[in-house]
């Protein structure tokens, strides 16, 4: 027996941002499942029942329609259906979204469950990105689906990625590609960079009962202890977006880094705060050459808590 | 079924409905103790076997093991009186904590399987009659 879903009508929504694309989605809808870089990959959201939303991206193949695509997909889904000696039923062509700058082609596909689905190709970038809402059969998801897809922005703007997937919200610079992640209940940890240059994102809940038996200066160096080895460094308490804070600065010792005696210091930036509003920890840390620094500042600034800060 | 030895028992498998549908209630024989800080220590008894006994009684070992609980488990474990489901603690452990709610069902529910497979607690599911209600 399903459990009754909240209708449309009444659903609140918030933007979902994942390796540069964009989406609007129901409220309730959390990440609970990745996979893949900027290239190709794909992620899940799902409710608290089941999963409502899979996303594929991938580079487009020269001369590939979309059509063609959908025609391949819907082969692979048809030979399952007959494995699994399922009734299948298919509409192609159907209107749900027209985003601007993208050839799209929607269609529906029953069988135990209902899908609806977009594939749209970009045409400034060529990116491929294949959309497909899960329902119960008999459940009305074609508004959903309208705000789902109208909403798709696959493409970075202004040379960020925009990230906002459960409760984070960032910008990284698009030129820097996602080099490590850790998405733990209680702790996020988001990592950009190349050899030699890192820029990471970290969200840690719960900081009101991590707090209470260590300042922030010593939760933070405990938990920097890897980078912080072979650094000097300084810690400051600034207030930071508005919440306590600190200001860490350091640079490597002269042995790991010699290319500071000629004039290419390795620097180690750091701004860590408590927001009291959503009792969480944040951190953006900056590792690199002293003259790509500036991004630093351009990523702290992109890096919300809370409403106010 | 088992040639030799007790025949296995079917152990009923949990979809997620049920599994977020079903009551935690605190074994009858576990103690809680408070400690100064207000959380939770459980007292739970050590299994009841002849060697247990014999090792116990030679080394002086007490009749249980000592759990203690930071904040986080101290409040769940006070809600594990049979009268809330696994979502009613959800919701009351995201908003208390402020936690996503995802974050806190996962968080919870590994805390939960611990504590079941220790035998801590265990689950009140309300059976289904074949229309499934």
């Amino acid at each position: 027996m399903g459990v009754d879903r909240e209708p449309v009508s009444t659903k609140q929504y918030t933007t979902f941002g994942w390796q540069g694309i964009g989406l609007t989605v129901p409220s309730a809808w959390n990440l609970v499942f990745t996979q893949g870089n900027y290239e190709a990959g794909n992620v899940r959201l799902a409710d608290e029942d089941s999963v409502r939303l899979e996303m594929r991206w991938q580079p487009a193949e020269r001369g590939q329609a979309p059509e063609a695509m959908v025609d391949a997909y819907l082969r692979r889904v048809a030979r399952k259906a007959d494995k699994d000696r399922v009734e299948l039923s298919i509409h192609r062509g159907l209107n749900l979204a027209s985003p601007v700058g993208k050839d799209v082609e929607c269609y529906r596909w029953m069988a135990e469950q209902q899908v609806l689905a977009m594939l749209s190709r970009c045409r400034q970038c060529g990116r491929i990105v294949h959309l497909h809402l899960l329902g119960r059969p008999e459940e009305p998801l074609r508004g959903l689906a309208r705000t789902v897809f109208a909403s798709l922005d696959d493409h970075p703007e202004g040379g960020v990625l925009f990230w906002k997937f459960l409760d984070v919200e960032f910008a990284s610079p698009a030129r820097l590609p996602l080099m490590d992640r850790s998405l733990q209940a209680g702790c996020i940890r988001m990592a950009f960079g190349r050899r030699l240059l890192r820029l990471e994102f970290v969200r840690a809940s719960l900081a009101e009962v991590v707090l209470a038996r260590k300042s922030l200066a010593e939760w933070f160096t405990e938990f920097y202890r890897k980078q912080l080895r072979r650094r000097r460094f300084e810690i400051q308490e600034v207030p930071v977006r508005g919440h306590r804070g600190i200001d860490v600065t350091g640079r490597a010792w002269l042995l790991v880094n010699p290319s500071r005696l000629f004039g290419r210091p390795r620097i180690l930036r750091a701004a860590c705060w408590h927001c009291d509003e959503t009792n969480r920890i944040f951190i953006c840390c900056f590792d690199g050459s002293a003259g790509e620094a500036a991004m630093f500042q351009r990523a702290l600034d992109g890096f919300r808590c809370c409403a106010t800060g | 079924m088992a040639i030799f030895g007790k025949p296995k028992r079917d152990v009923p498998q949990l979809d997620r409905q049920d599994s977020l549908s079903a009551k935690p209630v605190l074994n009858r024989l576990v103690k809680l103790e408070r400690a100064e800080d207000g959380n939770i220590i459980l007292q739970v008894p050590r299994r009841d076997t002849a060697m247990a006994r014999t090792v116990a009684r030679v080394f002086g070992i007490p009749p249980y093991k000592r759990v203690a609980l930071d904040e986080l488990g101290t409040f769940v474990i006070e809600l594990c009186d049979g009268q809330h489901t696994v979502r009613e603690m959800v919701d009351k452990f995201s908003k208390r904590f402020k936690l996503n709610r995802r974050e806190a069902e996962v968080s919870l529910s590994t805390f939960l399987r611990t504590l079941g497979r220790r035998s801590i607690i265990g689950l009140v599911i309300e059976r289904r009659d074949a229309r499934g209600r």
